[in-house]
């Protein structure tokens, strides 16, 4: 029997995943503590091993880690980018011990050493994000949202932006194949061509928001929606009613709140979460 | 009889920006649970005149309007589109367009929470619009985008038929959809005729299918109505509605030949059964 999936904003999720037995506000605040921990912790390790936990977290919550595959030029990019910035504007000092020069440029081991301490604070940062988006809906986001006691219009207007993402790549795949079966296909052209014909796909793509921004204006009036402001009014929330939270979201949620307590208190008050305790600085 | 549900009085419109007028004077009388056919050729002013009827035009679109809309009492210049939506539904041509939500479930409570009702009357009403429109529970999970052409139209209709308006306006609501699809809506368009007694006013150019259900058939023609009447009564003069640019359907072209040739001189048909009951009788005779 076919597995049932459930779309999630970046793919489809077995609706059987342990993932939702958990409250979407559970899963909103994972996204937002557990983004915290790379932006406290710079130890290589530290970030290794969390990159190591996203990943089996991946596997427990029945990700298909194919979505990880699509990214992988992103990372290639993102480590050349980080290395080529440290390398050539690391800054210099006498004390840094030179690997090769290049002309004027200095190749130094403590500017690649910083290259591979943020790289990997930012490897953790994705995963956490696309294990974040591989497992919510818009709908678990207005509902997490709500929960916390956000405006709907907010909680709402969020759902909407990232919803719009998604129109707007479909819009520009069929922008895109339209203007190649008129025999104008960027990708066979020259980088400054490319640049010159780009307005060709933005014109119409910005076109094409307006007018659904536009149709979604109508229907919203046409359902009776009442722009409030930031006061939700006298609006039900019958979807989040359908949500409980359990004994397992506090515990979930305990976990993250005194896992990030940790961390904070320990990089206060301790030197082992600093940068000299890590492998990279004992070469 | 009874006040009508929706006074259309010399109304003319024009967008911002254009030399001419798309309604040139329109007058319209709607009576409560009337079921209204409203047909006419591209370009006519048939989907300005829907949008008039639920206050889209004039409050969402800018341009000049002369005459008056007054819908369940409101006239449509003193009341928003959120306020007139308590009393009129309106269905899109693109069910795309219309979806607020990302799954059929929130899409279909949209309104009603909206409106701020009970959690138990929001169920009730969701289950019942859903069973209306033959939309499965397994479906409540999943995104609108991802459904056949006309299951999107089916929850769309199934999004305004919960909030139970008096007035239901459907503009072309088959127009974007497959034969199959076509099909399926004008199924839930018999359904909502036979068990939902409100007022259903819909645009539509598959005159076989909405005929039969129609009490009642309007013809705009270039910013006019040159014709407002029951089925039978509006379909009898084909030559003029061929003249207006709306082709009746074969059922009706047959018997209007056969009228011509002096074979038959009864009212027109509206189903194959009543046009096949005619021939029969012609044949008989011979």
């Amino acid at each position: 029997m076919p597995t049932k999936m459930r779309r999630s904003l970046l793919g489809y999720l077995p609706v059987d995943s342990p993932i939702f037995s958990l409250h979407p506000m559970t899963r909103l605040l994972f996204l937002l503590i557990v983004s915290a921990y790379p932006m406290i912790v710079r130890l290589p390790e530290l970030n290794v091993a969390g990159s190591i936990f996203m990943l089996a977290l991946f596997r427990v919550s029945k990700v298909d880690l194919r979505v990880i595959k699509n990214y992988k030029m992103a990372f290639v990019n993102l480590f050349f980018v980080i290395a080529i910035a440290y390398t050539f504007f690391g800054g210099y000092n006498p004390d840094y011990r030179v690997l090769i020069e290049l002309g004027p440029v200095k190749v130094c081991w403590e500017n690649l050493r910083w290259a591979m301490v943020v790289y990997i604070q930012l490897i953790f940062a994705i995963l956490i994000m696309i294990f974040f988006l591989s497992t919510m809906r818009e709908r678990d986001i207005v509902v997490g949202l709500r929960a916390l006691r956000v405006p709907f219009v907010l909680a709402y207007m969020a759902g909407l932006a990232l919803r719009s993402i998604g129109l707007s790549i479909i819009d520009f795949n069929t922008i895109r194949e339209a203007e190649k079966a008129r025999a104008l296909d960027l990708q066979a052209l020259p980088f400054s061509e490319k640049v010159k014909k780009f307005g060709m796909y933005i014109v119409p793509l910005v076109a094409l928001a307006i007018r659904r921004s536009d149709e979604v204006s109508n229907a919203l009036d046409s359902r009776g929606f009442r722009f409030t402001g930031l006061k939700s009014g006298k609006r039900t929330d019958y979807i989040l009613s359908k949500y409980r939270m359990t004994k397992l979201d506090y515990a979930v949620l305990a976990g993250m709140g005194v896992f990030l307590a940790g961390i904070i208190l320990i990089s206060i008050y301790t030197d082992w979460l600093a940068l000299e305790s890590s492998l990279l600085y004992r070469i | 009889m009874a006040e009508p549900i929706i006074r259309v009085e010399g109304l003319k419109w024009k967008y911002e920006g254009s030399r001419d007028w798309v309604l040139k004077g329109v007058d319209l009388e709607i009576h409560q649970g009337e079921f209204v056919g409203i047909v006419g050729p591209n370009d006519s002013g048939k989907t300005t005149l829907a949008m008039s009827l639920n206050g889209l035009v004039p409050n969402n679109y800018p341009g000049v309007m002369e005459g008056r809309v007054v819908v369940d009492g409101m006239d449509t210049r003193e009341h928003s589109v959120a306020e007139i939506a308590e009393s009129v539904g309106f269905v899109f041509p693109d069910p795309e367009s219309q979806f607020l939500s990302m799954t059929v479930e929130e899409e279909v409570v949209f309104a009603l929470e909206n409106r701020g009702l009970p959690r138990e009357e929001i169920e009730e009403r969701m289950w019942w619009a859903l069973e209306l429109t033959n939309i499965p529970e397994d479906y409540l999970e999943k995104p609108p985008y991802e459904l056949s052409g006309g299951e999107k139209q089916r929850v769309a209709i199934a999004s305004v038929l919960a909030m139970r308006p008096k007035i239901i306006v459907l503009d072309e609501p088959t127009s974007m959809l497959d034969p199959i699809g076509k099909t399926e809506v004008i199924e839930v368009l018999t359904e909502m005729k036979r068990r939902y007694n409100a007022t259903v006013i819909v645009i539509e150019h598959r005159l076989e299918d909405i005929a039969p259900l129609a009490d009642k058939m309007v013809l705009v023609y270039r910013g006019t109505i040159p014709k407002v009447a029951p089925p039978r009564e509006f379909f009898q003069d084909v030559d003029f509605l061929l003249e207006h640019d709306v082709f009746p359907p074969d059922v009706m072209v047959l018997a209007n030949e056969l009228r011509r040739r002096g074979l038959y001189d009864g009212p027109v048909p509206m189903t194959v059964d009543e046009a096949e009951s005619i021939v029969r009788g012609i044949l008989g005779r011979r």
